[in-house]
């Protein structure tokens, strides 16, 4: 191959995995990105986020894995499947199909509704103090859909 | 009598090497892209049947407004799987690596466009780019086997390949440095920032129902080590271009990513299997004696061999 083509390709593939970074404003792409993780200053440990939870009948609340929450082995596509559902006025259907997912799965037999939250924490007294979250927005709940089980109507969201 | 004159970067870029090592490289980014596919085959099917409303565009699949029928999903996946066994084997590389190339950069950019942007795979494409475009097959490949030709000389075809693909790398590593420098500043290094990303990424972890670091949260009451932590990442992602200063400077830098990569894995259980594994910084290496070293026994005399066996 010729040093013109050896040029040509690396001019343009460095040109490529650089310019992201130096664009107004700076491009994540797919192969070429600004690589922006962990880089936007956090100076404090407060945090939110939306995620699928089962509760037991104690009212126990267990975080559900990504492949039961949206259906994905991605744990950060799932927070912003969820996110995207629920801003499409989607959180009711979404909670249905997360209940489904349970009821079919072996690995929640104590589960009996699902709720979709917002939820902001305080990541590091999450450690230090306990996990509750400091406050939490509830946008739907409902039953576990259960072979056998008693009919338990879909409760209207509590918002705290 | 006087030689063509040569510039300072035509020297360095177009370096001549082995065709050995980028055949070598060629296998090895190769061999990790096809196990690293068929481990993620159930993760990238999974998307063939995602609900339309997550489906944002980038990349290469920017041509498209929805996503593909799952079917095409699902025979594109197969397509690459079967395309990574001749980019491996080196076999009709000049027709089949780019296709592999074309093949895998869809399928990867595809599996990126629910939400969420995986930065685990971008090295792993621009490397495989890299060796598609280029002579990497003239050598431990089938086509080199086929051919009853000499064996290569070294040359500059294969030279600036590798260069290429250890720029690449660190210009990956320079640009998380520039990122962190643009939207944290200098704060960055008094370590309250990475302290609170440890906290915040176990958080999260445990929060969408997957598995969180122990040690991160074991080290959060200790401040100072993400401080001493902080100025460690400055130090390697900013001054990667080192690397590529002098081969023992390079060798150094790719000990220390690589600790650093641990290091997030330990704290934030967060895998970036692709430099963890090392193959990300084969290029660095001298990877045309792993061959001739390996099986360890290969060049020993039969004698000594059976001496071998036999003490045992």
């Amino acid at each position: 191959m010729s040093r013109a083509f050896g040029y040509l390709v690396s001019v343009t593939l460095i040109y490529g995995a650089t310019t992201p970074a130096f664009r107004n404003p700076p491009r994540d792409s797919f192969p070429f990105s600004d690589y922006p993780m962990f880089s936007h200053g956090r100076p404090t440990p407060m945090m939110d986020l939306m995620h699928a939870l089962g509760v037991d009948s104690e009212g126990q609340q267990t975080p559900l894995p990504p492949m039961v929450s949206a259906q994905n082995r991605e744990v950060l596509q799932s927070m912003k499947a969820i996110i995207r559902r629920v801003s499409a006025g989607e959180a009711e259907a979404l909670c249905a199909e997360v209940a489904e997912r349970v009821a079919s799965s072996a690995e929640f037999p104590n589960i009996v509704k699902v709720e979709i939250a917002h939820s902001g924490y305080d990541a590091v007294a999450y450690f230090e103090q306990g996990p509750a979250p400091k406050w939490r927005r509830v946008f739907a709940r409902c039953p576990v859909p259960r072979q056998g089980a008693r009919d338990v109507r879909s409760e209207q969201p509590r918002v705290r | 009598m006087f030689a063509k004159p040569r510039s300072f970067i035509d020297n360095y870029w177009m370096r001549a090497m082995p065709a050995e090592r980028l055949g070598t490289l060629r296998v090895l980014v190769g061999a990790y892209a096809l196990v690293y596919l068929l481990a993620r085959t159930p993760h990238l099917w999974s998307y063939g049947d995602l609900s339309p409303t997550l489906f944002g565009a980038l990349g290469v699949v920017s041509i498209l407004d929805h996503p593909i029928p799952p079917w095409l999903h699902y025979a594109t996946i197969i397509a690459t799987l079967i395309a990574a066994l001749p980019f491996v084997l080196g076999w009709r590389h000049r027709l089949c690596a780019p296709c592999f190339a074309a093949l895998l950069l869809w399928v990867l950019t595809y599996s990126n466009c629910w939400g969420q942007i995986l930065h685990t795979d971008n090295l792993l494409m621009l490397h495989v780019i890299v060796l598609a475009l280029s002579a990497s097959a003239d050598a431990v490949s089938l086509d080199a086997a086929r051919s009853a030709g000499d064996k290569p000389a070294a040359s500059a075809s294969y030279g600036w390949p590798i260069r290429l693909l250890c720029a690449i790398t660190v210009c990956v590593y320079l640009l998380a440095g520039i990122a962190k420098l643009r939207n944290s500043g200098l704060d960055f290094l008094g370590g309250e920032t990475l302290r609170n990303y440890v906290a915040f990424g176990n958080v999260r972890k445990i929060e969408l129902g997957s598995i969180h670091s122990p040690l991160g949260v074991a080290l959060l009451p200790v401040p100072e080590i993400f401080a001493a932590l902080a100025y460690i990442s400055f130090a390697l992602e900013l001054g990667a271009p080192l690397a590529l200063v002098h081969r023992k400077l390079g060798v150094t830098w790719v000990a220390a990513i690589w600790g650093f990569h641990l290091g997030v894995l330990a704290l934030m259980a967060i895998a970036f299997i692709y430099p963890l594994t090392g193959i990300a910084f084969a290029s660095f290496f001298r990877v045309e004696r792993l061959p001739r070293r390996w099986p360890p026994w290969r060049d020993q005399p039969l004698s000594a061999r059976s001496r071998a066996s036999t003490a045992k």
